[in-house]
């Protein structure tokens, strides 16, 4: 190589490796900073982000972990949830409970959260006074991570409480932190939503907080925190003197009040049952769809098709009415019998449908069976032989061939006492030899043809399932949440933008009631002013009147007289409680709040839930129409006589059992592998 | 300037030598060889009847030595399977020290200073054998062993007695319940179809003979295993069973529905 060339690869080389020797101080334009956060639309748009990942228990939580971007939040597919474990509802394409464990250990997204609060809540003290409503919004950043705090400590009982943003340093121990108490995490938590109720504004927003959200909050950590301690003794758990799972006894009287008390500054802030509608099962079901502007809604959150949407009518409508997915929503018989107004047999609380010899009472038309039912049960189900959608609903196990009159006697085909899994065929000879059931998919299914030519389907064409369509299992639908408004075709993935209700007002109207039976039963007769007992029933009234259940008549009804927590051994037997005037309470949140993500937790904290879902087998209704006399009624469905069959799901037999181990959620080990201080809950 | 392919070929294989060579130093931990193998005994020197795998106790077992007491290598517990005689083996462990304790039965709570974690030093290729007492809640023995009844079903009976240890406060009773399967494999994963609900066990029926009975008449006439058990309304729930019965049912006892 020449000499000149040298020189001009050298220099060329040089000025390459020159050209970019000047100091690297551009800002990098993907970090906020406290410039961009703290003015008016600065901290207005960061705020929204932070109520944007709430672990909030909407539609778009789910049990799959494969389908969530946030340790079981903000997920599409919800196609197993919390009620399946509680004996509300069936899955129809997973009967066991082995994937519904709720154990997607929420945890590394729930501190960035709070660092994120708590960035806030150390920086904007320096901005009182330049920053309009500056105090507010740290009110709203101590919600924020107070609402977060609660959904780690509920599931795994104490959780290191910072406060502060941690600072990245060269010692990782420094990011170490050991778990708080049980009671220390309760009691952080009620600390920031005390600020909070203190520091708040009173005006509603949708979507926001307000002094009367965060009181309502309180209710329901108070209440929670109270339960654990009444009724948790049995399963604390200590580690070097820490009590990371229970709380003391000695607290639930405290915790009791300070729900009560939460609950009454609700009120204050006006809120109310809502009642628009003068049809009461019409006003229930539309409670759920008219959350922007019902009085009932405390704090919900928006779905905006361009930026946050769910899929929950895709995979929870009925088959029928939906695109594709469908029909996870299969509620049990067990949680209907709970409703006033059906024919239940007094000394096992379980639906009678036969008469006093063992033979079927004979209802005329598919709706016969829902007469008189409660109204709110029927706000809450699909009703055969309405229209949904432009859909008819058509339910219906099997036909009786035209040999037999509606009027001779037939005995019950299966034992009816929540054990007996036996075939129908097998079970009973007679209806081997009479009724027309067929395994074909409803579309494709071969008539039955009656000696006058109808042409009747045998099966239902929203099932009962019968292992050639994904129909309900139970013979029940749940309609809670679901827009009819959407046609069938609109009813897609990621397609939904109805709002979600996390606390309404007859949550807090039940936190406030349980609170004062409980009080009331532990010897604080009156509080605040009020009669306990008067006014636990004044509160259970008032949401039995709005869904036109039977009222109750005397504080006799929610005496401390000790029951018997058995399944099939009285009405509402399905729901376990120490006492009648709790039963009574518990009773009703269970038919008021299913569907909500509510009743996996109150069973929780009351911990019944292993001695409840103890070798339960979920049970089914199955109609069977009498082909005789049968024709096509003007809605399209066969219109004749029924019987109506009760009986363990016939095909989701399968026994489930709570384990107690569940009490408390397994700390993700990935977590105690980071931080070494953190300590493993009992039974992992 | 020309580029020197024969330059380029060797800076090239010689790049990629260095690349793959500089991994290639042998993986040194030993692969899992280490064994243990143990028995559960009840306090009176009997083996203690439990389910198989996790579903009646577990043990725990804890590796205190690959982290020299360095606190931040965090070690998570494993927990062994049991058999259904109180046995549990394992030849799948690495090499190393660790603790061993049974753990969540039915039975008094192991506490560290009865002993009843035991520490043990396992060797690759060796087997160890470790062996524990506990004192369960319930003593089950059978009193009619099990028979089938005119009406078809399988029938059996039993008495059980409440054992109590000394600083411990004794579990309410809580029930009871039958098994029949048609493996050697017997206890709540036996036939759904034959188990009765649990029946009520109450502190005035120690001693006492309880019968219980299947729920349905036994279907076909072929070899059964049977077992009953029982539990109290501890953390765990789980139950305290009695031995495994067989028995061959004849055709002629069954009845025909």
């Amino acid at each position: 190589m020449k000499l000149k060339n040298i020189f001009i690869y050298g220099a060329f080389a040089g000025s390459m490796a020159l050209s970019s020797c000047h100091d690297l101080d551009i800002q990098p334009v993907n970090i906020l900073t406290g410039e961009d956060i703290y003015n008016e639309g600065g901290i207005t748009a960061y705020m929204a982000g932070l109520y944007s990942r709430l672990p909030m228990e909407d539609f778009a939580t789910t049990t799959t972990s494969d389908f969530s971007t946030c340790e079981g939040y903000f997920g599409w597919n919800c196609i197993t949830w919390d009620q399946v474990t509680t004996g509300e509802t069936v899955n129809h394409n997973n009967i066991s409970m082995a994937t519904a464990k709720l154990m997607n250990g929420y945890w590394a997204c729930g501190y960035q959260l709070i660092r994120n609060a708590n960035v806030l809540i150390q920086d904007l003290p320096a901005y009182v006074g330049t920053l309009q409503g500056a105090e507010e919004w740290i009110a709203e950043a101590k919600f924020i991570r107070a609402y977060t705090y609660f959904n780690m400590v509920h599931r795994y009982g104490g959780v290191p409480i910072v406060e502060e943003p941690q600072e990245l340093t060269d010692n990782n121990e420094d990011l170490w932190v050991a778990r708080n108490s049980h009671e220390e995490s309760v009691d952080f938590i009620l600390n920031d939503l005390d600020y909070a109720i203190q520091n708040l504004g009173t005006t509603k927003v949708n979507g926001r907080a307000n002094k009367y959200v965060a009181a309502a909050f309180k209710s329901r950590v108070a209440l929670y925190a109270a339960s654990i301690a009444r009724y948790g003794q049995q399963f604390t758990h200590t580690v070097d003197g820490v009590m990371v799972c229970g709380i003391p006894e000695s607290k639930a009287t405290d915790y009791y009040k300070q729900a009560y008390d939460a609950a009454l500054v609700v009120e204050e802030g006006g809120y109310s049952l809502y009642r628009n509608n003068s049809d009461k099962a019409e006003n229930f079901r539309m409670l759920f769809l008219d959350a922007d502007k019902s009085s009932e809604s405390i704090f919900i959150r928006q779905y905006d098709l361009n930026n946050q949407v769910h899929s929950f009518d895709y995979i929870y409508c009925p088959p029928r009415m939906t695109t594709s997915y469908g029909s996870r929503f299969n509620v049990t018989l067990d949680w209907i019998e709970l409703f006033d107004g059906l024919p239940l047999d007094p000394n096992t609380g379980r639906l009678k449908t036969t008469d006093d010899e063992g033979n079927y009472i004979v209802y005329d038309g598919e709706q016969a069976l829902y007469e008189g039912a409660e109204p709110r049960l029927l706000g809450s189900i699909f009703i055969p032989g309405n229209t949904y959608k432009g859909v008819v609903y058509d339910i219906r196990s099997g036909l009786i061939d035209e040999s037999v009159d509606p009027s001779e006697k037939i005995q019950k085909f299966v034992a009816d006492d929540g054990e007996t899994t036996t075939a129908w065929t097998a079970a009973s000879p007679w209806f081997a030899e009479h009724v027309k059931t067929t395994g074909e998919t409803v579309f494709n299914q071969t008539p039955y043809e009656t000696s006058t030519g109808v042409q009747l389907k045998i099966q239902g064409m929203d099932g009962p399932g019968n292992g050639g369509t994904t129909n309900t299992l139970t013979g029940l639908q749940g309609i809670k949440w679901l827009d009819l408004t959407l046609s069938v075709s609109e009813t897609n993935i990621d397609k939904m933008v109805h709002p979600w209700i996390d606390i309404r007002y007859a949550e807090v109207l039940l936190n406030r009631a349980e609170a004062a039976i409980e009080l009331a039963q532990s010897g604080t007769g009156s509080y605040s002013g009020h009669n306990m007992l008067d006014d636990a029933m004044a509160c259970i009234n008032d949401i039995r009147d709005r869904a036109g259940a039977t009222l109750l008549t005397s504080t006799a009804e929610l005496s401390d007289q000790a029951i018997e927590n058995r399944r099939g051994s009285g009405k509402n037997s399905f729901v376990f409680a120490p006492n009648k005037g709790l039963h009574a309470v518990r009773v009703e949140r269970v038919k008021e709040l299913a569907f909500e993500h509510e009743v996996y937790w109150s069973y929780r904290r009351w911990f019944t839930f292993d001695q409840q879902i103890n070798n339960y087998r979920r049970r089914m209704l199955a109609p069977f129409l009498f082909a005789k006399g049968a024709t096509i009624g003007e809605n399209g469905n066969p219109d004749g006589k029924y019987i109506y069959d009760t009986r363990v799901c016939e095909r989701a037999s399968d026994r489930i059992t709570f384990d107690t181990k569940y009490y408390y959620d397994q700390v993700p080990e990935s977590q105690l592998k980071i931080n070494p201080l953190l300590v493993q809950n009992a039974q992992f | 300037m020309k580029i020197n392919l024969k330059y380029s070929a060797i800076c090239l294989g010689l790049i990629l030598g260095m690349a793959v060579t500089t991994s290639c130093e042998r993986d040194n931990y030993d692969e899992p060889e280490a064994k243990i193998s143990g028995q559960i005994y009840d306090n009176s020197g009997n083996k203690l009847q439990t389910a198989i795998a996790q579903n009646s106790m577990k043990i725990k077992i804890v590796e205190t030595s690959y982290s020299h007491g360095d606190e931040s290598i965090v070690v998570t517990p494993q927990y062994l399977n049991m058999g259904q005689d109180g046995s549990f083996v394992n030849n799948k462990l690495f090499a190393g020290t660790y603790t061993v304790a049974p753990v969540q039965g039915p039975f008094f709570e192991a506490q560290d200073e009865d002993g009843v974690t035991q520490t043990i030093e396992l060797k690759n290729g060796k087997m160890a054998t470790l062996n524990f007492s506990v004192t369960p809640y319930l003593d089950l023995q059978w009193v009619k062993k099990p028979y089938i009844g005119s009406d078809g079903k399988l029938y059996a009976s039993f008495v059980f007695t409440r054992n109590h240890k000394d600083g411990y406060t004794d579990p309410n009773l809580s029930d009871c319940c039958i098994w029949v399967s048609h493996t050697q494999y017997c206890g709540p994963e036996g036939d759904s179809n034959y188990t009765p609900g649990t029946t009520t066990i109450t502190a005035d029926m120690e001693g006492q003979e309880i019968e219980l009975c299947t729920k349905e008449p036994i279907k076909y006439a072929m070899h059964y295993w049977v077992r009953i058990g029982a539990r109290c309304n501890d953390t765990y729930k789980t139950y305290n069973y009695t031995t495994i019965e067989e028995l061959d049912v004849t055709s002629s006892q069954i009845v025909s529905q």
